[in-house]
């Protein structure tokens, strides 16, 4: 029961890690082993934090989201919100990943160094602009804005009495009802889109031309130059689009705490968590979604079950332990398609031998 | 529609030639003087530090930048104790450094470095908790740093063994290891000291031994490890056969060297190293432990300091220096105005800044830019040489034939001066001459003597000559004469 009535929260925390780790799933897919995707959603953070701003002082004044009547108006204003904050978020974690593929792909610099340097640098960003965008005013808008975010969209059909508005926290819907079941399935619209992106770029890196092109870029880039791809172009845009993607984790991080904001340091944790669940899941967008419920119910169960510190810790630290085991074992039996992309981590040179 | 496409254009050869004509190509560089390297390196840094403040100021316009500018200072040099805790935090950090260099030069990428720090540091204070009070602390002491030594080395072997056999990726390894062991360290302190606030209280057995300042031996410490491993790499086999692994596996194989031996060997040393420094912090500084024991990611910030040096050992004492410099003065600029920056964000943003510039410049030492114009290819340096040339050339040729007569005049002028000059000063030098010769004779003899001789030599001197200057010589003579 004690698990059943986690689920909710462990899915909101999974969709941080699950846009973290498509982005980065993208990235390293490209032979590009982004170590700055702590930072990177730094980046994200500030970019929705400024999207949301700014639909604040917009489009919320002009269009408000209330909760008693849910008519058009209401739905372009909510969906306003979500685009402007993705479309904020995803910005400012391209920047991040234009500055690393730049660094990495035409100035061919280490790609480990330029992937912590980002880290501090992103860190710094982070910290920095929210406390400056929450320093006055801002503070009451992110919370607002927090808020406005766990409206949840999909309610509005789930429910047969219409809305349910809990006052207390913005949350619609079976969320205050005793149903567990029905409480899963209550999310902020983000979490739907985001199982659907990860399904999408899965097809799209097994299934297309462009995905057996970017594969074959991170594999073997010599071979994939000889094929006549431009290697360059693709490690360019796959660093770009999954910075993006773990940009928008930024900003589902600030949904999840429900605007409030601590510092970037959980963020970064989740951000290594990340990386460590890229490699779980083999590289694998589809396994990410079950992977990354996995690694939230680990990361917080220990509050939800009555167990002692101790083993609260040890529940915290399995999933890196869990990682490990898998690391070693698709090493040691890995077959093709588990191993790492055959050239992650080293920059392709054409005239390097 | 290929073939369309084909067809619509008229010369696809003539196109193709195009794109193969790049405007710029790059190519890798062999030969940089180092003068240039560290001029190019220091002026990205310059750019660096420019901007971050450009940040702080902008985002704060109440902060002076130029008294941030000093701060930086102050934060390492301001005291005696700020300089000793600068130079151990430089040592503690270039500890670090040293253990990464041997695995790096390897391209075995320990990312793992918090971790064995904290391996070491987590034995050592348990250690320090368990055996305080029941030996003497001497003994404690050596007990900790050997223990400390070996878990380090753990750490670090257990990634090494699986990269030797199975080639696991290390890089991602050793990242997982740092959390583990932040998770040990976690789990250590709720299971020993569940009661005190989840803290582990500072321990007083077990303590490094305090020569002059408590900082003074960490520092000794890390420069005798500095020597020791700078001999190994550089004279021992050891050292040369993990630069072979390093290069080439295939080249270590035809030698005849044990690639699987030599990595774990050298993991084994990287290890004990961070354990090394792990039990220094634990030791020496903290007497306790936290999962922050590592200082906020030394393991991180070493990578960068010994990578900046470009793996070497020596140069890697001046960038730890001034990667401390930077985090120590960022620190004091953040105190300095506590009302404005409540965290380390500026710190972070300047050290990120710094890192992302200097790997920017990198490229520019490692390749060079040749820019493409009918076929012929020119070093871009080399055109940015030529441009400077050209702008400065006919402003330089200018000044030349300004300058150059007007020089010539000058010299005329001053020669004929100087001339002028030095028949007066060699005239005014030789009465001067005169005069002290006639003024010396009197006290180097006996006043009745000297009497004598004086009117002797003032009247043969005196009566051949006739000059005005003589009158007043005599003049002069006489009023002496007077005077005795």
């Amino acid at each position: 029961m004690a698990v059943l009535s986690s689920l909710p929260g462990v899915i909101t925390l999974s969709v941080v890690f699950l846009f973290g780790c498509i982005g980065e799933t993208i990235s390293e897919k490209a032979g590009n082993l982004n170590l700055g995707i702590p930072g990177i959603m730094c980046f994200g953070v500030v970019g929705g934090t400024l999207g949301s701003l700014i639909y604040m002082r917009l489009i919320y004044p002009v269009m408000p989201v209330t909760a008693n009547a849910f008519g058009l108006v209401e739905f372009i204003s909510y969906a306003l919100l979500i685009l402007l904050g993705i479309v904020f978020s995803f910005a400012f974690g391209a920047i991040g990943g234009l500055i690393y593929s730049f660094l990495t792909t035409t100035l061919k610099a280490n790609q480990n160094v330029t992937g912590l340097a980002i880290t501090t640098f992103g860190a710094g960003i982070g910290d920095f602009f929210m406390s400056l965008l929450r320093s006055g005013d801002g503070f009451d808008l992110c919370e607002r804005v927090g808020k406005i975010y766990g409206f949840h969209l999909t309610n509005a059909t789930l429910s047969d009495k219409g809305l349910i508005y809990d006052d207390a926290n913005w949350h619609m819907g079976f969320i205050s009802s005793n149903n567990p079941v029905a409480n899963i399935f209550s999310q902020p619209s983000l979490v739907y889109i985001c199982f659907i992106l990860a399904i999408v770029v899965f097809i799209v890196l097994n299934k297309t031309r462009i995905g057996l092109s970017l594969r074959a870029v991170g594999e073997n880039p010599a071979t994939a130059d000889a094929a006549g791809i431009n290697t360059d172009k693709y490690r360019y845009l796959a660093t770009i689009v999954g910075c993006g993607i773990a940009g928008i984790g930024g900003l589902f991080y600030l949904i999840k705490s429900q605007g409030s904001w601590d510092g970037t340091y959980e963020l970064q944790s989740y951000g290594w968590m990340t990386l460590a669940l890229v490699i779980f899941t083999i590289w694998n967008p589809l396994i990410a979604i079950a992977g990354s419920i996995l690694f939230a119910f680990l990361y917080s169960i220990p509050s939800y079950l009555n167990v002692d510190m101790v083993t609260g810790m040890f529940l915290t630290l399995t999933p890196y332990i869990v990682t490990v085991v898998v690391l070693i074992f698709t090493s040691i039996f890995g077959k093709k398609n588990v191993l790492p992309p055959g050239s992650l981590g080293v920059n392709y040179f054409r005239e390097e031998r | 529609m290929i073939k369309n496409n084909n067809a619509a254009k008229p010369l696809p050869t003539e196109k193709a030639k195009k794109e193969k004509k790049k405007l710029f190509h790059v190519e890798k560089r062999f030969n940089m003087a180092l003068w240039q390297s560290v001029l190019v390196r220091f002026g990205f840094i310059l750019v660096a530090v420019f901007f971050g403040l450009l940040v702080l100021t902008m985002a704060y316009s109440k902060i002076n930048p130029f008294v941030s500018f000093g701060n930086l200072f102050i934060g390492a040099f301001g005291s005696l104790d700020k300089f000793l805790e600068f130079l151990r935090d430089s040592a503690l950090l270039l500890g670090v450094g040293l253990a990464l260099i041997p695995a790096f030069k390897m391209k075995f990428w320990n990312l793992g470095g918090n971790g064995q720090i904290l391996a070491g540091a987590l034995v050592c204070v348990m250690l320090m908790v368990e055996l305080g009070g029941t030996m003497p602390d001497f003994v404690i002491v050596i007990i900790s740093l050997v223990a400390a030594i070996i878990a380090g080395a753990i750490w670090a072997a257990i990634p090494a063994i699986f990269k030797a056999f199975f080639n696991t990726n290390e890089s991602l390894f050793t990242l997982m290891m740092n959390y583990i062991a932040a998770g040990l360290v976690g789990i250590y302190i709720y299971w020993r000291f569940p009661d005190e606030s989840s803290i582990v209280p500072a321990q007083t057995h077990g303590r490094l031994p305090i020569l002059f300042n408590s900082n003074v031996l960490i520092i000794l410490l890390v420069a005798t490890t500095f020597v020791g491993l700078f001999l190994y790499l550089k004279y021992s086999k050891h050292g040369y056969e993990l630069s072979v692994v390093g290069e080439s596996i295939n080249t270590a194989r035809y030698v005849g060297i044990n690639s699987k031996k030599v990595i774990i060997r050298t993991l084994i040393l990287s290890g004990a190293i961070c354990g090394f420094v792990g039990f220094l912090i634990a030791s020496g500084i903290d007497f306790s432990i936290t999962k922050e024991t590592t200082h906020r990611g030394m393991g991180f910030t070493a990578i960068m300091a010994v990578w900046l040096a470009k793996f070497n050992p020596i140069i890697s004492i001046g960038t730890a220096m001034f990667i401390t410099f930077i985090t120590k003065g960022m620190s004091q600029v953040q105190m300095s105005n506590s009302r404005y920056i409540t965290d380390d964000s500026a710190t972070n943003i300047v050290m990120g800044l710094i890192f992302l510039f200097v790997i920017a410049s990198e490229f520019l030492v490692e390749y060079k830019i040749m820019y493409n114009k009918n076929g012929k290819e020119t070093d871009i340096f080399e055109i940015i040489g030529n441009f400077f040339k050209k702008v400065f050339g006919p402003v330089g040729r200018f000044l030349k034939k300004v300058f150059v007569p007007v020089g010539r005049f000058f010299k005329k002028v001053f020669t004929a001066v100087g001339r002028f000059f030095k028949k007066v000063f060699v005239a005014v030098v030789r009465f001067f001459k005169k005069l002290f010769r006639i003024k010396d004779k009197p006290e180097k003899k006996p006043v009745k003597d000297a009497i004598d001789s004086f009117d002797e030599d003032s009247i043969e001197d005196s009566e051949p000559e006739k000059s005005p200057s003589k009158k007043a010589t005599s003049g002069k003579k006489k009023s002496q004469k007077e005077g005795k």
